[in-house]
């Protein structure tokens, strides 16, 4: 088990900046998984970790001794790569063993873990393959087994599971999860998909290009983003976002909401500028589960009420999504019943309540989150 | 099943052997050009040679040649020189080809690693290799040559040896010039072809070993020299082969010198000094065999071995 410090980690690539001025603190048996749209920098800030690449400035904090200058095998990390990256020539067992061996363990000591290992995998029927021969859930398994041998300070994982099947997929996630409580280990694990991030993590850094978009939990993620990039990149199906323009009217401030229509603004938003001034622009954020779709058009005081046109109904089983057009650019997403049924191009009424509301100013920053009460 | 769908089943069939055929037909009629050129440059003359071998033809009159069974034969297989000259081949094959792949790897490794001006260094290497062979064995003729060659001049400059050496006469000194003129000639393509194979080796398993603290010496025989095996084995084979069949640079540095005749250079010596297309042929006949046998014993070498990976 180890601390991570990451301060004002920077890495260059020529010209380009993968990852600028990067702080980032890992407690002791934590598990970090750094999330964000590829080529957000995730992978380089793993290799920083590893010692695969050379932090360009600042510095990486193994238990508060500064490591920038320390070979990856004198770091006391062990990697998991997508690729699995064994060695083919190698069977099971000496794959899980080159390593020890080449830190001059005793041969005793080598077979020991590596039975241990085997065993807690469920992989000592294929100590004596080779990775050929082996399905992607196996070679999978034998990669962590060649990293858990080493017993390693920190575990860092590179998108381990993109390369699997759905289904195994979501074996070997809970497999990950239930190893981490076993090994009580500090991970760093990073991975594009975000149930991945939402169901393993206690903590996860969403990254966006190089730099920290968020830091916190993954539900702290998911109902108070700090910005439209977080709540854009949490939640499947996305967040709806409608970008509102503000404006004066004969009534007072009005809200131009997308396809022009114009309402005055509702108190509920004006409390969200408090006395400082109304921006001009400002983009209303609602998840899918947070819409209500109602049969007419009459609307409530404490909503917004749109007329929509049904585009495409998802049937999920449990839930149903329903995508539907507001206007040229805009499309709506509601989470309706199992049973809800409609036909495309037909005409709906989606109801958002005010209080479910996430309110985003001109630059993206939040201005409001509803309540956790509320949200969910 | 019912009366009708097996009727139908036992109908498929015809259909598509028909299928089958005109594939099949269409197959014969791709390859038949090819196959026309081969029997014409290939066949018919290897043919024709094995055929020379029974014979006593002469090169003035090929068409007033008996037939004289194995007597060719009898006499290659007693003669010292031929011996002598199969001697000179292999040790000339496994000094040359074992030097090649050695350097030539390491050059491989070298382009391989990030270094500056890598795109330039992999154009100069091939210089060598562009060079036609021919040519390049007369440079080092004029560079080995005893009295103005730019060797000696170098050596005895720089006061290495005493006395300027005849690089290409002196017995013990010309298969070293050949073995090393042939050296400079070909790692190059044995380099690019071990580049070739360093440059599918994933970059993640460099990097799992990288983890795992492996290095130096350890990590290329213990990972990379595996993972590359295929290209080395086939380069290795490219350049036995070559090297089996040796003429030109043998020909060119040292012409007829017994010390340094190879295979090919006895057999052109019956066949065109001596005038003897019957015993020429016998030699070529025999060279052609041993080229032969040791392609395929090393192919099958590799392939039990490859089933033994398995």
């Amino acid at each position: 088990m180890a601390r991570i410090g990451l301060s004002q980690v920077t890495k260059r690539f020529g010209g380009t900046e993968a990852v600028s001025g990067l702080d980032l603190d890992i407690a002791d048996g934590e598990f970090v998984v750094v999330v964000g749209p590829s080529g957000c920098g995730k992978s380089t800030l793993l290799r920083l970790v590893a010692g695969l690449e050379d932090v360009s400035s600042g510095d990486v904090r193994i238990d508060g001794q500064v490591v920038n200058d320390l070979p990856p095998p004198e770091r006391g990390i062990a990697m998991v790569f997508q690729s699995y990256a064994l060695y083919p020539h190698m069977t099971v067992r000496k794959n899980m063993a080159f390593g020890l061996s080449q830190a001059k363990l005793r041969r005793e000591e080598i077979d020991r873990r590596v039975r241990a290992s085997a065993t807690r995998l469920r992989i000592e029927d294929l100590l004596d393959r080779k990775p050929k021969s082996l399905s992607g859930g196996q070679r999978q398994r034998v990669a962590i087994g060649r990293a858990i041998v080493r017993e390693p300070k920190l575990f860092l994982f590179d998108e381990p599971l993109s390369n699997l099947d759905a289904a195994l997929r979501v074996e070997m996630r809970m497999e990950i999860a239930k190893l981490r409580r076993d090994l009580n280990a500090t991970v760093l694990y990073v991975t594009h998909d975000q149930t991945e991030a939402m169901t393993l993590a206690d903590r996860i850094v969403i990254l966006n290009q190089g730099r920290v978009e968020q830091v916190g939990e993954p539900l702290e993620l998911y109902r108070r983003p700090r910005n439209i990039f977080v709540a854009g990149f949490i939640g499947t199906p996305a967040i709806n976002l409608l970008p509102c323009t503000l404006g004066s009217g004969a009534e007072g401030t009005v809200i131009v909401l997308p396809g022009d229509r114009t309402m005055p603004l509702p108190e509920t938003l004006r409390a969200c500028f408090g006395a400082g001034e109304v921006p001009s622009r400002i983009t209303l954020g609602w998840r899918p589960e947070a819409v209500n779709l109602r049969g007419g058009t009459g609307g409530r005081k404490d909503a917004i009420t749109l007329g929509v046109e049904v585009e495409t109904v998802e049937h999920l089983g449990a839930e149903t999504f329903v995508h539907a057009r507001l206007d040229q650019r805009t499309i709506v997403t509601a989470t309706a019943g199992a049973n809800f049924q409609a036909q495309p191009g037909q005409r709906v009424a989606f109801e958002l309540p005010l209080n479910r509301c996430h309110v985003f100013d001109g630059e993206g920053a939040t201005l409001h989150h509803p309540s956790s009460g509320e949200e969910g | 099943m019912t009366q009708a769908a097996m009727t139908g089943a036992v109908r498929k069939t015809p259909a598509a052997s028909r299928l089958t055929r005109q594939r099949a037909r269409a197959a014969w009629l791709f390859l038949a050009p090819s196959l026309l050129v081969l029997i014409l440059v290939a066949a018919w003359p290897l043919l024709r040679t094995f055929a020379y071998g029974f014979t006593d033809a002469n090169l003035a009159d090929p068409g007033a040649a008996a037939f004289i069974g194995f007597e060719n034969y009898r006499f290659l297989l007693t003669d010292p020189l031929w011996w002598r000259s199969v001697w000179n081949t292999v040790f000339f094959t496994v000094v040359a080809v074992s030097l090649e792949m050695v350097i030539g790897t390491i050059i491989a490794l070298a382009l391989n690693a990030a270094v500056p001006w890598r795109g330039g260094l992999r154009a100069a290497v091939l210089i060598p290799w562009v060079i036609p062979t021919v040519v390049a064995a007369q440079m080092w003729g004029w560079m080995y040559h005893d009295i103005h060659g730019v060797l000696n001049e170098i050596l005895v400059g720089l006061g290495l040896i005493e006395a300027k050496l005849a690089w290409t006469a002196d017995p013990d000194l010309a298969i070293w010039a050949v073995i090393f003129t042939d050296v400079w000639k070909t790692t190059p393509f044995v380099a690019l072809l071990v580049l070739a194979g360093l440059q599918m080796v994933p970059r993640d398993i460099l990097e799992a070993a990288k983890m795992d603290g492996v290095s130096g010496f350890k990590l290329f025989f213990g990972v990379i020299l595996p993972l590359i095996r295929s290209a080395v084995l086939v380069a290795a084979l490219f350049r036995i082969l070559d090297s089996l069949r040796i003429f030109d640079v043998i020909y060119v540095l040292t012409g007829n010198n017994e010390r340094t005749m190879s295979m090919s250079v006895y057999a052109r010596q019956q066949l065109v000094d001596f005038q003897d297309v019957g015993f020429g042929s016998a030699a070529t006949s025999l060279l052609f065999g041993i080229v032969a046998l040791v392609s395929v014993v090393y192919l099958m070498l590799g392939r039990l071995e490859l089933m033994r990976e398995d």
